[in-house]
């Protein structure tokens, strides 16, 4: 049965239905990447969070003190002339208004300042608009300048009619933040400028001593209400935790002899003061200063004392005081100090303690941390990670037995200056607007406890932190 | 589970859904693979990188249109990615193909055997007939994805069906000496 076909036919009705399985591993290979990218993902998130945190705490205090020191004073572009001359003319009707001449020529000096103020502000707001990068908040800058006209005018009459007013004016001045279908940005905003007119509204009080009283109560307002305004942007607590200690190897950074001897940590506590910025919703930036004594034992050590000189040479001793050795190897990570069980012990007879090495080593931790939020309503759920200094001033090694708790003297292989590597999760639970409880389980893992024969010990521990923080 | 909530699973990186999905279409795919690849080797490895863009990209499928095409899509621009690289594409020559018609003797023909010249045919011409004549492409849709003119995609067809044609008539004509020589 042969048969004229088109060759395209040929194929399609052939190839129509065709289907193959291909091989068991190519799922297997495919599952394996897309667990692999799963896991990939998470990550670098992290690697990068605790990088990016200690930069940017960097950058914003930095920009925070720029900010404080230099720009109100000096970076102020005079533009804005529209909002000047409706406010010197409001200024000129409020002045026709006012009886006393000699009043009135003191409050035209005081609303040139306050024109000057006026000019300083909206530039700034311009600038920091810039630095937004976005033109978003255009709209609110128009809002904002409409308030700050008010404001002034509020102000004049305020300088004109003496200390009566000025409650009415800050309560005006109140309602408009509030009205200002108040963004956080245009709340930042305002603050921002009522610090700036603090400033200036200081420089005429000097002079003007009638005013003088009425400037000053709208000063004290005007910082109560920078609070208020501010509100939810920084939060301070204390924090107290347990803190676990541990190596995630065998190993003992005192003596080699020791790296089989089982060890066991020593809960002890971390405490401390913690500050927190919150960038946006989701981040926030947090520091602080914290105590951590770190502690560890080292079970079943014999430790051996002895007036024997020979002993002492044959056990490899590195000490200040004589004969003393841990079993019998070389401990060139202890400096032993003159012990004061050892000098009361007769000297001719060598002692023996058998008990249980404890090292411990107390830092002052300077955390520097990103806090990402991933739940945020009364109870929120954050995780945090980032980097922390830690600082010596405390190093002891002693030995624990049946008589009591003797010191031996101090680890040689202990960096004054040490960091680690902080991961963990932050809970908190809001009482009210102020404030808030958190607990905090964090892994710190440490880096470089030890500047040499760490003996294999790679310690990190775990605290759970707890506090109260209030937020302003 | 309906199709319309495996993927929603498999958007969300639900490795038991993203299992699901290829026991449901690795046999059809896996059949593409073969059809645009020069062996089973390589298609194999179509199939698995094509696999890991679909669970990578699948947020981007809206349900417009069939799954089963838009898997097929990214499967078939994965294995035409690998000829992108390697730019083996062109080619200068621009006949304007003719009618091919081919003398054969339908129940003699198996389908490996269809396979296994397909997949001997030169790249350039494997990934055009496979196109315009199995997948549906039109000459400006291959001439767009492989970066090659709408000339060089007709002429590389034409030349693609010429060899496909010999090797069928040969086929054929071994097959009858063999049953003249019984």
């Amino acid at each position: 049965m042969e048969d004229k076909k088109h060759i395209d036919r040929l194929f399609q009705e052939n190839l129509k239905d065709f289907e193959v399985f291909p091989d068991g591993n190519v799922w297997k290979n495919i599952e394996q990447q897309l667990v692999k990218k799963k896991k990939r993902r998470v990550i670098p998130l992290w690697l990068r969070l605790g990088g990016a945190a200690a930069t940017l705490l960097l950058l914003i205090s930095s920009g925070i003190w720029f900010f404080q020191t230099d720009e109100p004073m000096q970076k102020a572009p005079n533009t804005n002339s529209i909002i000047t001359d409706v406010d010197s003319d409001k200024k000129d009707n409020n002045i026709d208004n006012s009886k006393d001449q000699e009043s009135l020529q003191k409050n035209q000096i005081d609303s040139k300042k306050d024109t000057d103020v006026i000019l300083k502000t909206p530039g700034e707001g311009t600038i920091q608009l810039k630095k937004e990068k976005t033109t978003r908040f255009a709209s609110s800058t128009i809002k904002k300048e409409s308030n700050i006209s008010s404001e002034t005018t509020n102000k004049a009459n305020n300088l004109i009619k003496g200390s009566n007013n000025v409650t009415i004016a800050i309560d005006t001045k109140n309602e408009a933040i509030k009205t200002n279908s108040s963004t956080k940005f245009n709340a930042r905003r305002e603050s921002k400028i009522a610090s700036n007119k603090k400033e200036e509204i200081i420089e005429p009080n000097n002079e003007k001593q009638d005013i003088h009283e009425a400037l000053k109560e709208k000063e004290n307002t005007i910082v109560l209400e920078e609070d208020v305004v501010n509100a939810n942007k920084w939060s301070v607590g204390s924090t107290v935790a347990p803190v676990y200690f541990n190596s995630l190897t065998k190993g003992s950074p005192i003596d080699a002899a020791l790296i089989e001897n089982s060890k066991s940590t020593n809960a002890s506590i971390s405490y401390g003061v913690k500050v927190n910025y919150k960038i946006n919703d989701k981040l926030s930036l947090q520091s602080g200063i914290n105590s951590v004594e770190l502690a560890y034992t080292t079970k079943n050590v014999t430790a051996l004392v002895s007036s024997n000189d020979a002993l002492t040479n044959s056990t490899n001793l590195n000490t200040n005081i004589d004969g003393f050795s841990i079993v019998t190897s070389s401990n060139d990570n202890l400096v032993v100090q003159e012990a004061e069980l050892i000098t009361e012990s007769t000297r001719s007879n060598s002692l023996n303690f058998i008990g249980d090495l404890n090292q411990s080593m107390s830092y002052i931790e300077i955390p520097m941390e990103a806090k990402y939020s991933l739940l945020q309503q009364k109870f929120g759920v954050n995780v945090v990670g980032g980097v922390s200094t830690y600082i010596l001033y405390k190093n002891g090694i002693s030995i624990l037995n049946e008589n009591g708790s003797t010191t031996l003297g101090e680890a040689s292989n202990i960096n004054n200056v040490n960091f680690s590597g902080n991961l963990g999760l932050d809970f908190d639970y809001e009482i009210n607007k102020k404030l808030f409880i958190n607990v905090s389980p964090m892994f710190k893992y440490q880096l470089n406890t030890f500047s040499k024969n760490d003996g294999g010990f790679k310690p990190y521990y775990l605290g759970v932190y707890t506090g109260l923080n209030f937020r302003f | 589970m309906s199709l319309e909530k495996l993927i929603n699973k498999c958007k969300q990186r639900d490795i038991r859904a993203q299992s699901e999905v290829y026991q449901l279409f690795a046999g059809k795919l896996f059949a593409l693979c073969l059809k645009y690849s020069k062996n089973y080797q390589e298609a194999q490895d179509n199939l698995q990188d094509g696999f890991i863009t679909i669970f990578n990209k699948i947020e981007q499928y809206k349900f417009k249109g069939s799954f089963e095409g838009w898997l097929k899509r990214i499967i078939i621009n994965t294995a035409l990615q690998k000829y992108r690289e390697k730019n083996v594409l062109n080619l200068i020559s621009e006949e304007i193909p003719e009618e091919i018609e081919v003398e054969i003797d339908e129940l003699d023909i198996s389908l490996d055997f269809l396979l296994k010249i397909i997949q001997e045919l030169p790249n350039r011409y494997r990934l055009v007939f496979n196109m315009y004549v199995l997948d549906g492409y039109s000459h400006k849709e291959i001439a767009e994805l492989l970066e090659i003119s709408e000339g060089t995609s007709k002429s590389n067809l034409s030349r693609g069906r010429y060899i496909l044609k010999k090797k069928v008539e040969e086929n054929a004509f071994d097959l009858k000496k063999n049953k003249a020589s019984k």
